[in-house]
């Protein structure tokens, strides 16, 4: 995949964006956050693209309601590879810590899977839970995420973010901001002007 | 050092879009937090902090910039800013105050909200409290409302089970509550007595005045309602029936608003009080004819003797003097009036049961019959006698002079009651009376009777004559119409055949007498054949015994005078010594029947042995059982009534001589 020469649709906004776009998007509430992760996630297997989801708090039968409504079928999507459901906590709190490298690995993994597949995209919503805070390792939160910037360089996995604005204070909320180039703002993507690149971010 | 070119446009892109999201934050420090750490991208800036002072008169350290966050008399603190760069920094001044401002609306609008918020929820919790007091008070009324029907079904299942008839008025009278009894007495269902002016519906028309005007002054203060009352109602049959009622007022603000009564249907009770009263007065006034029959039966059985006496000695004289002189005229005025007094005492003892009677089986329908004529003379012209016989009628066993001396008495006592022309009516008819209709009346026994009816058209009587109407000489007719004697004949006689009679009558509405003759089963008697009178003198012995010496002397003399020999004895035992010592043949025992020793059947019985072939004539004014069973002759036993004259002497003496069944001594 060529990250600079495609651009794709995110599916919850107007603009599309390109290939690799790591984005945030501070909700305010549930109905905001299910409806972009929905229509992210049925946009991006329309398109071909493997899609992943690590949430805590949308159900399968939700899923699959919205997935037949586009004419998906959840099972199918699972049973082919195309799509990955999995809670955040199984995926980013694996054996009760965070591990930036890991969740890495697992993201070029991702990635390269779907290239192996030949299909012409990959993308991936997670929504991050406050219990990060708690958790062993959860301080290099935004080091990871700073990180995925470098990675989606090489490997374009389109990547959004969700984060609960009533979980995590307002200090948090704009260090989150400045580790994503892109934020979701009133249904918009748009360029975050609080984005701090990662060789500033983290230096050395 | 400042920004060359101004303001740079992504720094105030970053102050625009903090202000955008701050906006969608949950709370104050959230947002304070947001935008001072986003501050801190402002170039100049190495750190941005909330404070709560808000004295824009405190000290202010240098190289801090503070931005009030204040809207109107609203403070929220400052936003402190530390400055490394103030040249670079003033560009971007400006538009932080704007900010500041932005957020002081932002949480003033927070706080508005909250307190919108906080008002809202106070106001849905009392509104919840206030529900919940209200389903609470309303859940509670309706539990009261129910167990208030409840009650009031209990209440009324009390009213409807009770014995008793429940009334409730009104201050005006009208029925507010009745029972079922009080329903079931008058004849309506509830709603046809619920509001409806009680003395129109219940108290008969002649009262409703009067009970009104009562219950007025109850209502008004002015009486109080008597606790225990009786009165009549009109039942819903049209009878009255009599209630026990026990009534008290009822009272609002302490003035009368109505009456809550209960009754009892003392109907029953009060017939049978009345029943029993009239009871035991026909018993009292049986009891007092008894007394009286018992009183005029020793005075006429004396009466008869003295009578005898007089009569026989004014025959005797009467035939020893010249017709032409006027002591002829003064014996035979003697002897009318002795007659009439003899006449006098018959009735006497008819009425105390004393005659001696001679009954046979009669059919009445033949008997009545044969005395039409006689009683249609008697009752005149100007009255109408009817006839009306039952059918099948059954036999009674009767002595037809006494029923002849009934229906002369009664048919004489409805013509007196007639004025001018009217009708008397006769009937007979089968009765068969059981211990229900006998309990009507006093002295009525139960059995089959004969009813033989006379009935008139006349005057009538009220209450008080009917109470003393057997009673001896007893009259409603002037001095000199009537001995008073008739009815107390008629009662004897009908006591003495073991019958009743009853009168029903009311003054202005005609007499009924009824009189009950027990029913004989057997066949008629036939009447005996007419025997040639016989002649009057004779031949022959007789022995007179009869202790009263004034008829002893009398009798003795007639007798002689007729030819007979005559054997005198004045007591039993001289009697049967003579006809012990007499060697001849003695043909005719004439013996009084009470006599001290013994009485005159049972010298007869004596007699008769030593005379097998004697026969007998009792004679008595006052005949006890001694001859025969309540003066009921047997078959065959002669008997003469003292007084008699010498004729009626003679006619019995030939008569028993010439029977040819004789005698019997036993």
């Amino acid at each position: 995949m060529s990250k600079d020469a495609t651009l794709i649709d995110l599916g919850f906004a107007e603009a599309r964006v390109p290939l690799g776009t790591h984005a945030c998007q501070i909700y305010d509430n549930t109905g905001e956050r299910d409806d972009a992760l929905l229509r992210f996630l049925s946009r991006g297997l329309r398109n071909g693209e493997t899609a992943a989801c690590f949430s805590e708090n949308i159900s399968e039968h939700a899923l699959e309601a919205w997935f037949s409504k586009e004419g998906l079928s959840l099972a199918d999507e699972r049973a082919s590879g195309r799509f990955a459901l999995a809670k955040t906590r199984a995926v980013y709190f694996e054996e009760g810590r965070f591990d930036p490298d890991r969740m890495l690995a697992l993201l070029r993994k991702f990635h390269d899977d779907s290239v192996a597949a030949g299909r012409p995209g990959a993308r991936v919503i997670g929504e991050m839970s406050p219990e990060i805070a708690r958790i062993p390792g959860g301080s290099r939160l935004f080091e990871y995420e700073s990180r995925v910037n470098c990675l989606l360089r090489d490997h374009p996995v389109t990547a959004v973010c969700q984060y609960d604005a009533h979980a995590f204070d307002g200090a948090t909320i704009m260090d989150i901001l400045s580790v994503h180039p892109m934020m979701v703002v009133r249904g918009a993507v748009i360029l975050n002007p609080f984005y701090i690149p990662p060789e500033e971010f983290i230096p050395g | 050092m400042t920004e060359p070119d101004g303001p740079r446009a992504d720094v105030l892109a970053r102050l625009l879009l903090i202000q955008s999201m701050a906006g969608q934050l949950p709370n104050e420090t959230s947002i304070l937090g947001f935008v001072c750490r986003g501050l801190e991208h402002v170039p100049g800036v190495s750190g941005a902090w909330h404070s709560d002072a808000s004295d824009g008169t405190a000290a202010r350290p240098p190289g801090l910039r503070h931005f009030p966050i204040h809207l109107g008399d609203k403070c929220h603190g400052e936003i402190v800013v530390r400055l490394v760069d103030q040249g670079r920094f003033d560009a971007y001044a400006p538009h932080i105050t704007n900010l500041a401002f932005m957020v002081a609306v932002m949480l003033e609008e927070r706080r508005q909200r909250r307190l919108s918020e906080s008002h809202e929820r106070e106001l849905e919790c009392r509104v919840e409290a206030r529900t919940r007091q209200l389903t609470e008070e309303a859940r509670e009324r309706r539990a009261a409302e129910a167990q208030a029907i409840a009650e009031k079904h209990r209440a009324e299942d009390y009213l409807d089970i009770a014995e008793a008839i429940i009334v409730e008025l009104d201050a005006y009278g009208r029925v507010t509550v009745v029972n079922t009894r009080g329903c079931d007495l008058l004849g309506r269902p509830a709603d046809q007595i619920l509001g409806h002016d009680w003395f129109d519906l219940a108290v008969p028309p002649e009262r409703q005045d009067s009970l009104r005007g009562i219950f007025g002054r109850i209502m008004t203060g002015q009486a109080d309602v008597p606790s225990h009352y009786e009165g009549a109602i009109l039942a819903g049959t049209g009878e009255e029936r009599y209630v026990e009622w026990h009534s008290v007022v009822r009272r609002t603000d302490g003035r009368p608003s109505g009456t809550l009564t209960s009754g009892l249907d003392i109907t029953e009770r009060k017939r049978a009080e009345l029943q029993r009263a009239k009871l035991e007065s026909e018993l009292l006034q049986a009891l007092k004819m008894e007394s009286v029959g018992r009183l005029a039966g020793g005075v006429a059985h004396d009466f008869n003797n003295m009578l005898g006496v007089i009569l026989g000695h004014a025959e005797l004289a009467l035939e020893q003097v010249d017709p032409a002189l006027p002591l002829h005229d003064d014996l035979q005025e003697i002897h009318k009036a002795a007659t009439r007094s003899a006449d006098l005492t018959r009735q006497l003892l008819a009425f105390a049961r004393k005659q001696t009677v001679l009954p046979k089986v009669l059919d009445l329908n033949d008997t009545v019959a044969g005395m039409l004529k006689m009683l249609r003379r008697l009752i005149g012209e100007d009255i109408r006698l009817a006839w009306q016989p039952g059918e099948r009628l059954w036999l009674v066993r009767v002595d037809p002079s006494q029923l002849n001396q009934i229906l002369v008495n009664l048919c004489v006592n409805a013509r007196d009651a007639i004025a001018n022309v009217g009708a008397v009516t006769i009937a007979t008819t089968n009765c068969t009376l059981d211990e229900g209709d006998c309990a009507q009346h006093a002295g009525y026994h139960a059995g089959e009777y004969v009813r033989l009816v006379v009935k008139d058209d006349g005057c009538g009587m009220n209450q008080d004559t009917l109470s003393h109407l057997f009673e001896p000489f007893f009259s409603t007719k002037g001095p000199g119409k009537g001995t008073g004697l008739g009815l107390a004949t008629v009662y004897g006689i009908v006591q003495q055949n073991e019958g009743f009679i009853g009168v029903r009558s009311e003054a202005g509405s005609g007499t009924t007498f009824e009189i009950y003759l027990p029913r004989h089963v057997g066949e008629v008697q036939p009447s005996a054949s007419a025997e040639p009178p016989p002649a009057r003198r004779g031949h022959g012995t007789i022995l007179l015994v009869e202790d009263e010496p004034g008829i002893r002397r009398t009798a003795a003399r007639m007798l002689e005078r007729d030819g007979y020999a005559v054997l005198v004895a004045s007591t039993p035992g001289e009697a049967i010594r003579i006809a012990e010592g007499y060697p001849g043949r003695i043909h005719l025992l004439v013996s009084d029947v009470i006599m001290p020793e013994m009485n005159g059947r049972e010298l007869a019985g004596h007699l008769v042995r030593l005379h097998p072939e004697l026969k007998l004539l009792f004679m008595s004014g006052y005949t006890a059982d001694v001859i025969g069973v309540r003066g009921v002759l047997d078959g065959g036993v002669h008997f003469i009534q003292k007084p008699f004259s010498r004729s009626e002497l003679a006619d019995k003496v030939r008569g028993v001589l010439d029977f040819r069944n004789g005698h019997t001594g036993t």
